[in-house]
C-alpha cells in the first residue's frame, strides 16, 4: 500500500464527538444509495414472506384453459390477459409472477441460512484461531488455505453433482443446498475474525477480563467478540448477496434447488429453451436477482462506511 | 521466495488430500457413474470394486486402505497421470489439454479487455472523483458486480443473437453466440465474431473489479505528500498522473490482476457452457453430469494448482515492482 502522512486537513467531522449509535444511523443515513437499497430489501422481503396471498395462482399450476402449448405473453404485450397472467406464463403455462414471488422465497432464505451457517462456523473458528495462537491457529489456518485454493463454484458444483450422483438430482433440496455452501464458504469469515482476534486478545480489557478470573470462552465471546463484530457485520451481508448469485448459478446449471420448486436460477434455465419467442421468462427472473443483489450490494458498502470508515 | 514456492508445495498436497478424501468418501464413490445404469447388477459393482482396487484386503480397516490409496494415487499424479475419464473416454490430462486452448483463448481476450477498460475507467473515474461522470462508472462498476454472469449471457444472447440490435439505414448487428466457429473453412472474422459476446460475459466481473480497484489505489495516491510536491513543482497534469500517480497506484492493481486469474477460471465455467464453447469449462461441466469423478478431481486440481501460482505470481510481482517491500 502507499503510504499516507498521517495529519490532513479536515481529519474530523462533527459526528466524530456523538456516540457511536448516533454516528453509525447518522452516516448510514448519509449513504443515499444504501437507504435506497434498504427499501428496495424491504419490498422484495415482504413480497417473499407474503408469497401465498400476493401470488394470484399456485406456482406450479398450469392454466390448462389459456396456455396452449406457448408461453403467454404479459399483460402489456397482450392486453386479453391482462386478468389472468400479469407477467404471463412460462413454458408449460405456469403464472411468471406466482413463481417469480415464491423464487424471492428460496433465493433470500438460501442466502440467509447459508450465510448465518457459515458466520457461526467462521466466527467460532477464526476466534479461537485468532485467541489461542500456536497449533490451534496453525491448524485452522492451514484448512482455511485449502478451502482459499479452490475457487468456490466449480468446488460446489462438485459436491452437489456428487449428491446427486449418489441418489437422485432431487436429493439436492433446499436443506443441503444450504448445508453445502455454508460449509464451504466460512474461511473468508474466519480469517476476518482471527486477524481481529490477535490484536484483541493483547488489549488492556483482554487483560483485565482474564485478571478476574473469565474462563476463555466467556473472555472470547463477552469480552472480545462484541469489539470483533463490525467487520463480521460487514462481511456477512456482502456474502448474502454473494450466496444469492451462487444459489441462481448453480440452479441455473441444474445442481441446485430443482423443478418443479421454482427459483430464480432454475425458472431462467427453462427459459432458455424459450428464448426465441419468449423474453419475457428470460427477463423478469433475472431482474429479480439484480434487484435483490444489488440493494443488499448497496446496503452493504453503507454498513462499511458507516461503521468503520477506515475499513476500506 | 524460494521458501515460499517451497511452502506451497505441502499445500497443494494437502489440497489433493481433502479433495480426495471428500470425492472418495461421497456416497458411490467413484463407481457413483456406474450405480445408475439399470444394466450393472450389484455383483457387477462388487467384480468392479475388486478390480480397481476399492476393496480393503482382509484386515484392514476402510479408512486406512482409503489413505492407503491416496498415497497410490498421489504416485500416478506425480508421473502425469490422473486417471481415465469416464464421460470422454480417454484419459484426464489428454482430455483437459486438448481442450484447455479453447479456454485460454477465451481468457486471454477477456483479460486483455477488461485490463484495458477497467484500468481505463478506474483511472478516469478517479482524476475527477465524485463528478457525474465517476458516479456513472462506478455505478456500472456495481452492476457488473451484482449481475449473474449466466443472466447477463442470456439477456446478450437476447439482444444481439435472438433479435439483433436495428441500426439506421437497415443494418443490423448480429452476432452467433454458440461454438468457437461456423462449420466453413477457417475464417478469422468468422472466429472473431464468435468470440465477441462470451468475451463480454467472461469480462464483466473482471472489468467491474479492476476498475472498482484502479480507482480506490489511484485515489489514495492522490492524497500523498509527493504527489503534492510533484505539483508545487509545476509539472503538467498528464506527468504527475502518469510518472508520479500511476507507477505507484498501479502496484496494489497489478497483484489484484494475478490473484483475480483463477477467479476468471472458474467463472468460465458458466459462460463456456452458455455458449457452447469447447473448452475445460464446458468439459467439466459435462463431466458433472456424467459422475465422472477421475475427471473432477483432476480439474479441481488444476484450479487450485493455478490459484496458488497466481498467489506466488502476486508475491512476486509486488516484491519486483515496490523496492520497499522485501521478503525474506
Amino acid at each position: 500500500m502507499a503510504t499516507t502522512l498521517p495529519v490532513q486537513p479536515n481529519v474530523f467531522q462533527e459526528d466524530d464527538f456523538q456516540s457511536t449509535k448516533v454516528t453509525f444511523w447518522t452516516r448510514l443515513r448519509r449513504h443515499r444509495l444504501a437507504v435506497a437499497g434498504f427499501v428496495v430489501l424491504t419490498l422484495i422481503v415482504l413480497a417473499a414472506v407474503f408469497a401465498k396471498w400476493l401470488a394470484p395462482f399456485d406456482p406450479n399450476a398450469i392454466d390448462n384453459v389459456h396456455w396452449l402449448g406457448n408461453p403467454l405473453p404479459p399483460c402489456f404485450v397482450d392486453g386479453s390477459l391482462c386478468a389472468k397472467h400479469l407477467l404471463g406464463t412460462d413454458e408449460v403455462g405456469r403464472d411468471l409472477l406466482s413463481r417469480l414471488l415464491f423464487g424471492a422465497r428460496i433465493s433470500l432464505t438460501v442466502g440467509v441460512f447459508a450465510v448465518v451457517m457459515e458466520v457461526v462456523i467462521g466466527t467460532f473458528l477464526g476466534a479461537i484461531s485468532g485467541y489461542y495462537g500456536g497449533w490451534i491457529d496453525y491448524v485452522i489456518m492451514r484448512i482455511t488455505d485449502v478451502f482459499l485454493s479452490i475457487p468456490l463454484l466449480p468446488l460446489l458444483l462438485v459436491l452437489t453433482a456428487i449428491v446427486a450422483a449418489s441418489s437422485s438430482k432431487a436429493a439436492l433440496n433446499f436443506g443441503v443446498i444450504v448445508l453445502i455452501i455454508g460449509a464451504l464458504s466460512w474461511p473468508n469469515v474466519a480469517r476476518l475474525v482471527r486477524a481481529s482476534f490477535l490484536t484483541l486478545r493483547e488489549r488492556e480489557f483482554a487483560e483485565a477480563a482474564r485478571a478476574l478470573g473469565n474462563n476463555d470462552m466467556r473472555i472470547i465471546f463477552r469480552h472480545l467478540l462484541p469489539n470483533a463484530i463490525a467487520p463480521i457485520i460487514v462481511q456477512a451481508t456482502l456474502d448474502v448477496a454473494n450466496v444469492i448469485v451462487l444459489e441462481s448459478t448453480l440452479s441455473y446449471l441444474g445442481f441446485g434447488i430443482q423443478p418443479p420448486t421454482a427459483s430464480w436460477g432454475n425458472m431462467l434455465a427453462n427459459a432458455q429453451a424459450t428464448l426465441q419467442t419468449a423474453w419475457w421468462a428470460a427477463v423478469f427472473p433475472g431482474v429479480g436477482i439484480l434487484l435483490t443483489v444489488l440493494s443488499i450490494n448497496y446496503i452493504g458498502d453503507g454498513l462499511r462506511d458507516a461503521l468503520d470508515p477506515n475499513m476500506r | 521466495m524460494v521458501r515460499r514456492t517451497l511452502q506451497s508445495i505441502p499445500l497443494l498436497l494437502l489440497i489433493s488430500f481433502i479433495l480426495y478424501i471428500i470425492l472418495n468418501n461421497a456416497p458411490g464413490g467413484p463407481l457413483a457413474p456406474y450405480l445408475q445404469n439399470p444394466h450393472i447388477t450389484p455383483a457387477d459393482i462388487a467384480r468392479l470394486k475388486a478390480n480397481l482396487g476399492l476393496t480393503p484386503p482382509a484386515g484392514v480397516p476402510d479408512w486406512l486402505w482409503t489413505i492407503v490409496r491416496y498415497f497410490k494415487w498421489l504416485g500416478q499424479v506425480l508421473q502425469g497421470n490422473f486417471g481415465y475419464s469416464t464421460s470422454n473416454s480417454q484419459p484426464v490430462m489428454q482430455a483437459i489439454l486438448e481442450r484447455l486452448p479453447a479456454t485460454l483463448e477465451l481468457m486471454g481476450a477477456s483479460f486483455i479487455l477488461s485490463v484495458v477498460i477497467g484500468l481505463a475507467a478506474g483511472i478516469f473515474s478517479a482524476i475527477k472523483p465524485y463528478s457525474f461522470s465517476d458516479y456513472f462508472i462506478t455505478t456500472l462498476a456495481f452492476f457488473g458486480q451484482s449481475m449473474p454472469v449466466f443472466w447477463f449471457a442470456l439477456m446478450l444472447q437476447l439482444l444481439f443473437a435472438v433479435h439483433g440490435i436495428p441500426l439506421p439505414f437497415g443494418y443490423i448487428i448480429q452476432t452467433p453466440s454458440a461454438g468457437m466457429s461456423s462449420m466453413d473453412a477457417f475464417n478469422l472474422g468468422d472466429r472473431l465474431s464468435h468470440l465477441v459476446l462470451p468475451v463480454i460475459v467472461l469480462s464483466l466481473l473482471s472489468l467491474a473489479l479492476y476498475s472498482r480497484f484502479m480507482r480506490s489505489s489511484l485515489l489514495e495516491v492522490m492524497k500523498t505528500d509527493y504527489m503534492r510536491t510533484a505539483a508545487a513543482k509545476g509539472l503538467d497534469f498528464p506527468t504527475i498522473l502518469f510518472k508520479h500517480g500511476l507507477k505507484n497506484a498501479l502496484i496494489p492493481v497489478v497483484t489484484i490482476l494475478a490473484l483475480s486469474l483463477p477467479g476468471v477460471l472458474g467463472g468460465a465455467i458458466v459462460t463456456e457452457t452458455i455458449f457452447a464453447w469447447p473448452g475445460a469449462g464446458r468439459m467439466f461441466y459435462n463431466a458433472l453430469q456424467q459422475s465422472d469423478i477421475a475427471l473432477m478431481m483432476g480439474y479441481l486440481l488444476i484450479l487450485a494448482f493455478f490459484v496458488v501460482f497466481s498467489n506466488l505470481l502476486a508475491d512476486v510481482l509486488y516484491a519486483w515492482l515496490d523496492p520497499r517491500v522485501k521478503y525474506d
